[in-house]
């Protein structure tokens, strides 16, 4: 080779070797950096494995990873508390986690997971063999290009043990409401027994006295008999005579069966109060019944008579058709109650010289029936309207109002009856309140 | 266009002519990076048709032919220095489609920066396969040169008949029978 091309070739070959030198140093802190990156991204994937692996063993509910065919491949923790432990261990079929009756609808998720997320009631099979409730929600998931299923299975004993004892609560809670009620209404109850007792009392005392006054003239009458022949006529008349004064038949003949009358219908009185705070105060059984809606408004009207008849009369129109709603007689009697004392009160803040009027009638609907109660009270404030049934509120003065009896009227009409409730009301002219409420036949379809 | 592919050509040159010519060619071209190529770099891809024009002229060997000869040799280097990126076990359609499905995406994350040529292939049946290239440089032959080794190296036997798609050597496709 010509030896200035030689030369040529190797400054050439010289200057590409520093070329690659550079490049290659270049490189290598290129790769030195992106090996750092990678370290850096190792740590943080080792740290977000740990944490998900963390909040998967220590999730409260049971999560499971099951192959196509069903088998088990991966469960937390918290799945050996609720399941048999072989099943998940050997890695059986999950659908051996389900009750024999759900077993076709654990085989469907299987295949198909639940439909969007959504989750099942389902019963599963803890690891002392019983049977306990769950919600299960399944997922469908593709693993390593396999189809694969999530199973998160929260168990729900606790949760109704909970439903179970709120529900007590609510029944403790509605009777304590109740009970409230009747100390609010006792000092009248007991004015209203009061009453009757009194004239009772009098005339029982009044029978005792016309009694004792009648055996001294039937002892007269018996002494003239036996000394009907005897010499002392004229003593014997003039005693008789004083007796029968003293008796005054004529007056007795006339008062006694009044007496009697009187006496019985204070005793009917009575005994139609008690019984009607007897069937006021009736626990019940927690169990929805027929109500005849009619009945109800009389014994409520009946309890809480002395809250109303200083103030206004009260009259009903109460169609006798009506079909009886279902639900519980105590909330029922409760909602009666409100109305008819919140009428009374309205009646009373108006302070008109005259009686008002508090008026309640039923009629039948297509649907079920309507409850309508009116007053001629104050009437409601519009800025007043929208929060009536809120709890706590109230715009009567303190000690007379909690603020709980439109809230209650109007959970237990809304809720518990699946009716509704509508107000009327003018102010300085009165208000009604309308309650249309679905009959026992209309429920029935409803539920 | 990467450093292998000048490093390669210049060593065709030395082995087929001669190292004097070599460096001739490359006093001769005035290149701007002076003909010190290293296989890692990267350079101006018309530095190589400076050096296969100016070899064309001194050989009287038409340029098309130096391009697709050269494409035979650059195969079997790129083979012999990658082999990784070759799977023997292949079939030659196989490895085609892989070109643009595997290979170039490896270059690509060794050299972010390299500018390749689209390939994309049409498949009709097992025996017939169309390659369609497309580059921003002129080397439609040098692809056919490729084809044609990648045959060889995969010992089948083809027929390929090429069409150009533009006129400056920089698109063109190559329907690829295999003879029975």
């Amino acid at each position: 080779m010509d030896q200035n091309l030689l030369l040529h070739r190797y400054n050439r070959e010289k200057r590409a070797r520093q070329a690659a030198e550079e490049l290659m140093e270049k490189k290598s802190y290129e790769l030195f950096l992106a090996h750092n990156n990678l370290h850096k991204h190792a740590d943080q994937f080792a740290a977000q494995s740990e944490q998900l692996e963390s909040i998967l063993e220590n999730a409260g509910v049971a999560i499971l990873i099951a192959d196509g065919g069903g088998a088990v491949m991966r469960f937390n923790q918290h799945s050996l508390e609720l399941f048999p432990q072989d099943i998940l261990s050997k890695g059986l079929s999950i659908i051996d986690l389900f009750a024999e009756e759900h077993q076709p609808t654990a085989t469907h998720l299987v295949t198909c997971g639940s439909s969007s997320g959504e989750s099942l009631d389902l019963k599963g099979v803890n690891h002392a063999g019983s049977l306990f409730p769950m919600e299960v929600t399944v997922s469908k998931i593709s693993l390593h290009e396999e189809h694969h299923t999530i199973w998160i299975c929260r168990d729900l004993s606790q949760r109704e043990k909970a439903e179970a004892r709120r529900r007590e609560l609510e029944k403790e809670l509605s009777q304590a409401q109740k009970m409230e009620a009747l100390g609010t209404l006792a000092s009248g109850i007991a004015h209203e027994i009061n009453t009757p007792i009194q004239f009772v009392q009098d005339n029982i005392r009044f029978l005792q006295e016309s009694f004792e006054d009648i055996v001294g003239l039937l002892g007269k009458y018996r002494q003239a008999v036996s000394v009907l022949e005897a010499t002392q006529k004229e003593a014997l008349l003039s005693g008789f005579n004083a007796a029968d004064k003293e008796a005054d038949l004529d007056f007795l003949k006339e008062e006694l069966p009044e007496c009697h009358e009187q006496s019985l219908e204070g005793i009917q009185r009575i005994g139609k109060i008690v019984s009607a705070i007897k069937e006021f105060s009736h626990p019940g059984n927690g169990e929805d019944v027929d109500i005849d809606v009619n009945e109800a408004i009389k014994t409520t009207s009946i309890v809480s008579h002395n809250q109303w008849k200083y103030v206004a009369d009260l009259t009903t129109d109460l169609a006798p058709d009506l079909h009886p709603i279902k639900g519980n007689p105590g909330d029922f009697n409760q909602v009666v109650l409100n109305l008819i004392v919140n009428a009374a009160h309205a009646i009373e803040e108006k302070k008109s010289p005259e009686l008002g009027a508090i008026h309640i009638s039923t009629s039948a609907t297509s649907t079920g029936l309507l409850l309508e109660i009116s007053d001629t009270g104050c009437g409601i404030a519009e800025d007043h309207l929208k929060r009536i049934y809120d709890p706590f509120f109230t715009t009567k003065e303190v000690g007379k109002g909690t603020g709980q009896g439109l809230a209650i009227t109007y959970n237990i009409i809304s809720k518990k009856l699946g009716g509704t409730i509508h107000v009327e009301t003018e102010e300085g002219t009165g208000t009604t309140f309308r309650l249309s409420i679905p009959t026992h036949a209309r429920q029935g379809i409803l539920s | 266009m990467k450093g292998i592919v000048f490093t390669e050509f210049l060593e065709l040159v030395d082995e087929t002519f001669s190292p004097d010519l070599t460096e001739e060619l490359i006093l001769e071209c005035e290149l701007p990076s002076g003909g010190a190529y290293t296989a890692i770099g990267t350079y101006d891809h018309r530095e190589l048709i400076t050096l296969v024009v100016a070899l064309s002229k001194r050989t009287e060997i038409p340029v098309p032919v130096l391009v697709k000869t050269f494409g035979k040799h650059l195969f079997k280097s790129l083979v012999r220095s990658f082999p990784v990126l070759v799977d023997a076990k292949q079939d030659l359609f196989d490895f085609l489609h892989s070109v643009e499905n595997y290979i170039h995406v490896e270059v690509r994350k060794l050299y972010p920066e390299a500018q390749l040529p689209k390939i994309s292939c049409e498949q009709s049946n097992a025996d017939r396969l169309v390659l369609h290239y497309q580059s921003r440089c002129p080397f439609a032959h040098l692809a056919e040169g490729l084809i044609e080794e990648s045959a060889v190296y995969f010992k089948t036997a083809v027929e390929i008949e090429r069409r150009d798609d533009g006129s400056a050597d920089t698109a063109a496709s190559f329907a690829i029978t295999k003879r029975v």
